[in-house]
């Protein structure tokens, strides 16, 4: 293609809060000495799993976190920038999934956003109409007007727009993270000519995705990510999917998982033609007594969504939900908790559990009317219910009246299983049961769901990590696109291959 | 999609119109020149007022102090002026004062992060405790003549006070539309992140923003006074309704981001034309407040429903 | 390996300080304001003008919980003053004009207080509108309301046993401060010991968790807002019967800033969740404390409200400053 412009080595990120530091006490790598290398006008691709580290390189790269460990060389020079203003400056620009633009002004605005140019004071219109209409001419838009409001736009054009941006200011290196989620295919065709324009003129772009028709269309060159590192990069002419899927997933899946719980014949849960929303197909699915389903499928695939709208926290648009043989009509959280239905979310800081209180009160949370029958807190009984739950569960804390945002990410899954379990549900449904803890604690919670199985709870399990899925799941469903693509019945054929080209578009 | 918004809003002026014409008709001396001269110079006040809290709307904020630096800057203007110093510069302090508590408003919320309406809750009463105590509680008047002037003169048949609203009215919107900073003020109420991201610094905006509301504040207090011959500690309290009800009215939303100053003036002469028409009819003014807290729970609230709906609809799944 | 140590000992340290100022923030602003009372002002520390002090914060107080039941959700009540004279009015209406017992009279006015509280909670909670604009709207509607009922008149003469439980004075105290007292009780009760209270402040801190576990939200949201309202016709009633006198005009805004400002010095949170029963009498206290010494000191009257709330303006910056600086 052309020199490399790019290099990054070695780069390694520990797991990091909200604010980008990195978190103690954890080793808990999210990068570990990823190398990348990017070569002019080339269109190189980064595939990877969820959690495989995709966007946490680019944000490294766009100048949004730190890296812990490593160098970035761009154009032969060392590269180290504060934040994206400045990754701009030198030539990146990051075109997020989440689009960067203000929906209350037009398209010229937001291309000159903080950099409007002035004559003898004010603001020059017409400077910047008569520019935004070139640059938006230069890429074919010609019937793009910019004077249209941002938010009367489709989301295909206000993602233009973030390009038509990022090259007024003269980038030479476009990361786009996954561009076609919500396009058409027509539309996807459009953005591709405008890929291959920029290409022409030597911008080379980083593309995320995990569409993989599309990646063979567009690639030059393709690095595939696993567990945060960089496992190959090779180009576009030898890629064979079988061996790019083996290479994403190629892993030892190591005996953590044991299994002591049987299935019994009792369906606790059944699904029929479910859709979470009016554009998706009809979703089936069951869950028996004693039994371990796990949910499979990529972020945005709509498996938080199908476990809410079981639970009652998102919307039915057809279809019936029966839980233990009868129908369950109009959910809601305080219904499902009463009937016996719990639901681990996948953000446990988020809305899992509320940091800034106690222990004690968060493992009670779930189960007050259950509990407190006479809307009075007994402090007796619930110190011996949370002190009940800490032991059971091994949460290690000094005092149940810590609070809950000074625990490890493992005690406080814990805390938040101990909640859930408080409420004796007969069906349990996991959001991600392992996010963001260290090996140690997911081997104590696999025991502890194996256990929950072993009771006699029927457990639906969604996650993202085909180890854990397949290690756990007696039966697996794979969500694609809202709806289920492909049930697995036999623990023979639940294969990581199988299981990721059932999630992949 | 352009021409239906495009629409809307003349659609709404003409209706207005419509509806006062009608409503005038039955209403004796409510057409007479007097009349409405009357009521241009009064609305002036709220129109100016109006402004004020336009450009803290359209940044997410709100000033609940507006009432308390009416009272405060005219209280301070026309003590100068009565202890001798001359009008202008008397007037020139009291804007100054105004100037320096949206400043202060503007820091209290950028750089401190206390919420808006806090803030300049707290800082309202601050003003409008020293409004009282320069006072001593009560009013004070007798201020120069040319000051009254200010207030009351007509030049070729319009009140001086509504020349000062229209230039500051003119002002405004170049200041919104022909600047840098009015682009950033919209762009913050859009999306505070983007604008973060784009390198503005946000705390100057937000102070940019206060203070402004602030200085027009002073002036409306300093007019009012000039008109009435008299500074009333708690003159301020219903031009603070009434500025939030002409800018909702006017189309500034609460959720930020949207709002022109031309609306918000004319949202303050439908108040002031209602208010007048109310009056006219032996209605108390505490029923008409009455009225238009109502009015702005509606609006309001039919504007969040909206942009609730809009959210929903652009979900996913 | 020493240096190590002595690192975690200073972040224990730190964190032992700001752990203190969290919880106990509202006890030092008032020992301070004591203190500084006790030394420089003549007469501040004796045992009658403590008690005077008491007997002033005794009926804001019963307001003030309520109040804090609302920042407590993340909101705010801007129409306390106006429900108090609207309440104040219908109190006289119901007793006197309407010749209704006193005991029914007080229930039917706390309904009225309730009715406002609800009309806020039901804006607030259903239509999402911000506490803010939504108080300040119904502050006026329930004002003008007051007004049309009310015919701008006033109702002044009280039946002697409502007065007698106004005037009734025991151990050198009013009954106001035995009433508030019970008052603080059941609202301590309410927050600390009832599962409303529990979920108040899970909602307060983390709505969204707060609704996945099965908590009411709504009703939690909408039910502070009426206590709230509950709170102020109270406090209206026991006003009203102190100086015979029923009348819209009764608190006001005024009466709402020293309300809201007594509950924010008190340690509630204005992002929610965060508010105590005892923190808010404190809270009170303390700007009853702080006006009391401004006025031994001879300060005009003008200028201590003015002062009063130049010094609330600094204790809210200290609050603002103190959380950013200890994250």
């Amino acid at each position: 293609m052309g020199k490399t412009i790019l290099k990054m080595k070695d780069i390694t990120k520990y797991i990091f809060d909200e604010y980008g530091k990195a978190i103690r006490n954890s080793s808990v790598k999210i990068l570990d000495q990823v190398n990348f290398d990017l070569q002019e006008g080339e269109v190189h691709v980064i595939v990877g799993e969820n959690g495989a580290g995709k966007s946490t390189l680019m944000k490294v790269l766009g100048g949004i976190i730190p890296a812990d460990e490593g160098t970035v060389t761009l154009h032969d020079e060392i590269y180290t920038v504060k934040g994206p203003k400045e990754a701009r400056e030198k030539g990146i620009a990051f075109i997020h999934q989440e689009l960067n633009l203000c929906l209350n002004l037009d398209i010229a605005h937001n291309i000159f956003l903080g950099r409007e140019p002035v004559k003898n004071g004010l603001v020059d219109h017409k400077k910047i109409y008569k520019k935004s209409r070139e640059y938006l001419d230069s890429f074919g838009y010609g019937d793009i007007d910019p004077r249209t409001m941002i938010r009367d736009l489709s989301t295909a054009r206000q993602q233009v727009v973030e390009i038509v941006k990022a090259m007024s200011y003269r980038s030479k290196i476009i990361i786009m993270d996954e561009p076609t989620a919500s396009l058409t295919k027509k539309e996807i065709d459009h953005l591709f000519t405008l890929i291959k324009q920029l290409k022409s003129e030597g911008i080379s772009i980083i593309y995320i995705s995990h569409r993989f028709d599309e990646l063979m269309e567009i690639g030059d060159r393709i690095t595939v990510l696993r567990d945060g590192k960089s496992i190959t990069t090779m180009s576009m002419e030898h890629f064979d999917y079988d061996q790019i899927v083996k290479l994403m997933v190629g892993r030892m899946i190591e005996n953590m998982f044991q299994c002591n719980h049987q299935v019994s014949d009792e369906e606790i849960l059944k699904v029929e033609g479910l859709q979470i929303s009016p554009r998706t197909d009809p979703m089936d699915l069951t869950v028996k007594k004693g039994e371990i389903v796990g949910l499979g499928g990529l972020v945005g695939s709509g498996r938080s969504e199908l476990a809410k709208s079981i639970f009652g926290a998102h919307p039915v648009y057809s279809g019936r939900i029966y839980y233990k043989g009868k129908e369950y009509t109009n959910p809601s959280p305080v219904q499902s908790i009463e009937t016996g239905i719990a639901y681990l979310s996948e953000d446990r800081k988020y809305d899992g559990l509320i940091t800034d209180k106690v222990i004690k009160e968060n493992i009670t949370l779930a189960s007050l009317p259950q509990l407190f029958k006479s809307h009075i807190i007994n402090t007796k009984m619930e110190r011996q219910v949370a002190a009940a739950g800490i032991r059971e569960l091994n949460v290690i804390c000094r005092s149940m009246d810590q609070l809950v945002s000074t625990l490890s990410g493992g005690n406080q899954q814990k805390v938040l299983f101990s909640k859930w379990l408080t409420s004796k549900p007969d069906l349990l449904i996991l959001d991600e049961p392992t996010r963001g803890i260290d090996v140690n604690a997911k081997a104590e919670i696999y025991q502890i769901i194996d256990n929950i199985a072993k009771n006699g709870v029927a457990v639906l399990m969604i996650s993202s990590e085909l180890p854990e899925l397949i290690g756990m799941s007696d039966r697996i469903y794979v969500m694609r696109k809202g709806s289920i693509s492909l049930e697995i019945t036999q623990k023979e054929l639940m294969t990581q291959e199988t299981i990721l080209q059932n999630t992949l578009g | 999609m352009k021409n239906i918004k495009f629409k809307k809003k003349y659609l709404f002026v003409i209706a207005v119109l419509a509806v006062f014409v009608i409503a005038g008709s039955f209403i004796p001396g409510y057409f007479t020149f007097a009349n409405i001269m009357n009521v241009t110079r009064q609305s002036s006040t709220t129109a100016i007022c109006a402004l004020a809290m336009t450009l803290v709307l359209i940044i997410k904020g709100i000033d609940l102090g507006t009432g308390g630096v009416m009272a405060f800057c005219a209280m301070i203007g026309g003590t100068l002026m009565l202890s001798g110093v001359p009008v202008f510069p008397a007037i020139l302090i009291g804007l100054a004062v105004g100037l320096l508590v949206g400043i202060l408003n503007g820091i209290l919320i950028s750089k401190i992060k206390i919420p808006a309406f806090i803030a300049t809750y707290v800082t309202g009463q601050i003003t409008l405790g020293l409004a009282l105590v320069i006072g001593q509680g009560r009013s004070i008047s007798g201020m120069p003549a040319s000051y009254q002037a200010i207030g009351n003169n007509l030049i070729l048949g319009i009140p001086i006070n509504t020349y000062i609203m229209l230039i500051f009215l003119i002002i405004t919107s170049v200041i919104l539309k022909y600047t840098r900073m009015g682009k950033h003020i919209y762009g913050l109420g859009g999306n505070e992140k983007t604008l973060q991201m784009e390198g503005v610094n946000v705390d100057r905006v937000k102070i940019f923003a206060f203070a402004l509301c602030g200085l027009y504040a002073a002036l409306a207090g300093i007019l009012l006074s000039a008109q009435m011959n008299t500074v009333h500690p708690t003159q301020g309290s219903t031009y603070q309704l009434d500025a939030v009800a002409a800018s909702v009215i006017g189309g500034v939303s609460m959720l930020g981001g949207e709002g022109k100053a031309w609306m918000s003036v004319f949202g303050a002469l439908i108040i002031g034309f209602l208010r007048n028409a109310l009056d006219m009819l032996g209605i108390h003014p505490y029923y008409q407040n009455l009225a238009i807290g109502t009015a702005i729970i509606i609006v309001v609230g039919i504007s969040v429903y909206n942009r609730n709906k809009e959210l929903e609809t652009a979900k996913v799944f | 390996m020493l240096a190590f140590n002595q690192k975690a000992e200073e972040v224990k340290q730190k964190k032992r300080i700001r752990d203190f100022i969290k919880n106990y923030g509202n006890v030092v602003i008032f020992l301070f304001i004591w203190l500084a009372g006790m030394i420089f002002v003549k007469n501040f520390a004796t045992l009658s003008n403590n008690l005077g002090i008491l007997s002033q914060a005794a009926i804001p107080a019963i307001s003030c919980l309520g109040m804090t039941f609302v920042l407590m959700t993340g909101g705010i009540d801007l129409s306390v003053g106006y429900t108090l004279g609207f309440c104040s009015y219908m109190f006289g209406l119901f007793a006197y004009k309407m010749g209704i017992p006193v005991i029914a009279a007080l229930l039917l006015t706390m309904v009225i207080g309730a009715l406002c509280g609800l009309l806020n909670g039901l804006l607030v909670q259903i239509v999402k509108i911000p506490a803010f604009i939504v108080t300040l709207g119904t502050g006026y509607i329930i004002f003008g309301i007051a007004q049309i009922i009310s015919n701008g008149s006033a109702i002044t003469n009280l039946s002697d046993s409502i007065l007698a439980i106004g005037r009734a004075q025991f151990l050198g105290l009013p009954s106001m401060v035995y009433i508030a007292i019970v008052v603080v009780i059941v609202a301590w009760f309410i927050l600390h010991k009832s599962t409303f209270g529990r979920s108040l402040t899970s909602v307060g801190l983390n709505v969204a968790a707060s609704k996945l576990s099965g908590i009411k939200t709504g009703f939690v949201t909408v039910g502070a807002y009426v206590i709230c309202g509950i709170c102020s016709s109270l406090a209206a009633v026991l006003m009203a019967a102190r100086v015979n006198n029923c009348v819209p005009t009764m608190g006001g805004s005024e009466f709402t800033f020293r309300v809201i400002t007594a509950a924010i010095l008190g340690g509630a949170s204005l992002s929610g969740g965060v508010g105590t029963a005892w923190g808010s009498v404190l809270g009170v206290l303390t700007i009853y404390s702080i006006e009391n010494c401004l006025g031994l000191l001879g300060v005009n009257y003008y200028m201590y409200t003015a002062l009063l709330s130049i010094i609330i303006l600094i204790a809210i910056i200290f609050e603002n400053l103190k959380n950013r600086i200890l994250q």
